[in-house]
């Protein structure tokens, strides 16, 4: 047999190789994205200037053209002006109470006086790995008047607990608690992170001009975290605003629509009610005051030189 | 040799493939979902209706009631929805008006079997839309009161009394009795399911004839609404402080003498509280000019994109038959749609099962549009605002009444 010869690649097919081979492979993420995510975005932007409902959804000849008019409705509705207070309420508590107690969290693991790490490290983190049904579960237990762990132990130190998720005023702090213990532990284990990658030199310096903890962490430590901080500051707002899950198996937007946050009524308008134009609207507003907000974090960002 | 063995198994093959084929062609098969506990115990029932039917072969899929109604709209969305299904009254008027079920009304009109006559008017209702019957009933639920006969027999009453006035004065004396410490029952704030059976029994409706518009400032919705008031106004049910002890504890421990619901608690209190086994009963619902009580259930539907519909109503006729509604009963537990069912010995004569069946005479479904929805989320909030004392009923009714006006606009 003669000795196979290679051979090389016609131009044709060097040229296929240099440019557009590799396109094709990760052609699977951007056409899944396209699909998934680039075309409905703009299908619910089309949708959110139609009064597309139930009636049109299988048969589109019906659907008609609406112009702003869901955007005009969206703002006399009243329960779209309390999911808005509701959703702002959450995030102004949620983020401040989660950044403190993620740094401090993450202060205290990063001491050398801390043994076992790795458990506290885990055990933080299970949390935001928990499916939120579970979560929910234990904590409308956790919650639950007369019968509840909370109103046991408030009671021993002869506080009268509420009827947490019933009563208007207790139910969005209930959220909060739940979202604040959900939410820390993630947070933590990367303010860990920042607080590893600041050299140990800095530490050694401040050291020997006679420096204090508080000093030290005035000086050092929280101006090196500003990072951290930050990254952590605009995706725990985007992830507040964007509350759903806590309400939705907690108290399902009640007591007297206390709990309803923006995402929550769109679900229930585009697919309890139908009205898919209507709750497209509601997701377009959502998504401007998420940029909006976003730009404005962007603005202010801290600028660190070391 | 060997090649002239592969002939022959090939030739086989192609027979056995062919006759496979052959036989495949000449049966019909449709493709039937069923839900929960129905779509898993419903097969000896198919084999039957199989046996019967040679030319019909029924595919059954049991699906859980909670990934349902998502599998059936995308299934309906991607125009592959199985040939027949089982569907929950409130889903009807959803589907229906996205057009995704087929009309019935000239299968029925055809039919031996099946006739509107047969069927309980309130849950024959719920496949009527918009003139159209795209439904029909297989299994119907009603809600009736449980009640701890000890409890009220301790309060002075041999059974729950029967009118509103009496069962208010009975909710009081147990209250009472119990030295302020227990209820007679618990009426959550935003309960719409108790508002429109109580609006119903009042002679009263919330919408006007027809569906059109709102007819909640009538004085029959509006002294229904200040009857549920004022038990929250006297404190005889807990008010929205002490209102989440489990209903189902609560009447195990007798913190509530009575509750309102479905026929699916006899099981479960059976299986779940044996220590008050004996010690409680089912009754009608309290009457005010009529008893009218909520209708649920499930409707045998078929699909638009079906291509079977004739071996389709032959399975929907089927299951409608009286000894079929009864044996179906035996399995699931489920309350026969069909009137003649309930003269059966299973049901006739048993304590737990026959109030139902009294009940089911004076029963109503919430309206079939697709609104409903939305109403009902209006009525919990502005049910909730009066009793949390935010707004009067007066004023929480005119609210309701913009609200309904609004979305039916």
């Amino acid at each position: 047999m003669p000795q196979q010869q290679y051979k090389r690649p016609g131009k044709f097919r060097l040229w296929m190789r240099k440019y557009y081979l590799p396109y094709l492979f990760i052609s699977p993420f951007f056409i899944l994205f396209l699909v998934f995510t680039v075309i409905p975005v703009f299908a619910s932007l089309y949708l959110s200037f139609t009064d597309c409902n139930i009636r049109s959804l299988l048969d589109w000849s019906r659907l008609k053209m609406v112009g702003f008019e869901n955007y005009k409705e969206l703002f006399k509705d009243d329960i779209f002006i309390a999911c808005l207070k509701n959703t702002f309420y959450f995030a102004f508590v949620n983020v401040p109470v989660i950044l403190c107690l993620a740094l401090t969290a993450g202060l205290v693991l990063n001491s050398q006086y801390m043994r076992i790490k790795g458990v506290f490290r885990t055990g933080y983190y299970i949390p935001s790995i928990t499916t939120i049904v579970a979560v929910a579960v234990m904590f409308r237990w956790l919650y639950a008047y007369k019968f509840g762990l909370l109103y046991w132990l408030l009671s021993l130190v002869g506080i009268n607990a509420p009827n947490f998720l019933v009563e208007p005023n207790w139910a969005m702090p209930a959220i909060i608690g739940l979202a604040v213990w959900k939410g820390t532990g993630i947070n933590a284990i990367i303010y860990l992170a920042g607080l590893q990658s600041i050299p140990e030199t800095f530490y050694d310096a401040a050291k020997i001009d006679g420096a204090g903890a508080v000093k030290v962490f005035r000086h050092i430590t929280w101006p090196l975290l500003k990072p951290t901080t930050f990254y952590l500051l605009v995706m725990l707002t985007i992830g507040s605003l964007q509350l759903f899950e806590e309400p939705f198996m907690m108290t399902g937007g009640g007591p007297l629509n206390r709990t309803i946050s923006v995402a929550l009524y769109l679900y229930k308008q585009s697919f309890k009610f139908f009205n898919v134009g209507y709750g497209a609207a509601i997701s377009y507003v959502l998504f401007l005051i998420i940029l909006v907000i976003t730009i404005v974090q962007y603005i202010y960002r801290p600028r660190v030189e070391y | 040799m060997i090649k002239m063995r592969y002939k022959v198994l090939v030739c086989l093959i192609a027979l056995a493939l062919l006759a496979q084929t052959s036989t495949v062609y000449a049966k019909t098969t449709i493709k039937m979902w069923g839900m929960g506990a129905e779509g898993e115990n419903l097969k000896p029932m198919l084999k039957e209706f199989e046996a019967l039917n040679p030319d019909i072969k029924v595919e059954l899929q049991a699906i859980p009631w909670g990934s349902a109604h998502e599998k059936l709209l995308v299934s309906v969305a991607g125009g592959i929805p199985p040939d027949i299904c089982q569907l929950g009254t409130t889903w009807m008027a959803e589907f229906a008006f996205m057009g995704a079920l087929h009309p019935l009304d000239d299968l029925v009109a055809k039919s031996a079997q099946i006739n509107k006559e047969n069927y309980f008017e309130g849950s024959w209702k719920t496949a009527e839309i918009e003139g159209h019957i795209y439904g029909i009933p297989w299994y119907v639920d009603t809600r009736l009161i449980f009640y701890r006969t000890d409890i009220f027999k301790n309060a002075g009453y041999d059974k729950v009394p029967q009118t509103w006035d009496e069962l208010k004065e009975a909710a009081k004396k147990i209250r009472q009795k119990s030295n302020n410490e227990n209820f007679a029952w618990q009426i959550i704030p935003g309960d719409e399911f108790l508002f429109q059976q109580l609006v119903w029994a009042n002679g009263g409706d919330i919408l006007a004839p027809d569906n059109k518009g709102s007819a909640v400032l009538s004085p029959e919705v509006q002294e229904a609404f200040d009857y549920m008031y004022s038990y929250f106004k006297e404190h005889i049910v807990p008010l929205k402080k002490e209102a989440s002890i489990d209903v189902f504890t609560g009447f195990q421990t007798g913190y509530y003498a009575m509750f309102i619901s479905g026929p699916w608690n006899v099981a479960m209190l059976k299986a779940k509280a044996p220590d008050i086994d004996g010690k409680w009963a089912v009754a009608p619902m309290p009457k005010k000019k009529k008893r009218t009580s909520f209708v649920g259930g499930s409707n045998l539907v078929i699909f638009k994109d079906s291509k079977n519909k004739e071996a389709a109503f032959k399975l929907i006729e089927f299951f409608n038959r009286p000894e079929n509604q009864v044996k179906f009963y035996q399995i699931v537990s489920a309350l026969p749609s069909v009137k003649k069912a309930w003269e059966d010995p299973v049901l006739k004569g048993n304590p737990l099962v026959e109030p139902f069946g009294e009940q089911m005479k004076d029963v109503k479904a919430p309206p079939t549009i697709p609104e409903w929805e939305e109403i009902a989320f209006k009525i919990q909030l502005r049910m909730a605002e009066a009793l949390y004392g935010m707004k009067t009923t007066n004023q929480a009714l005119q609210d309701l009444d913009a609200d309904i006006n609004k979305i039916l606009r």
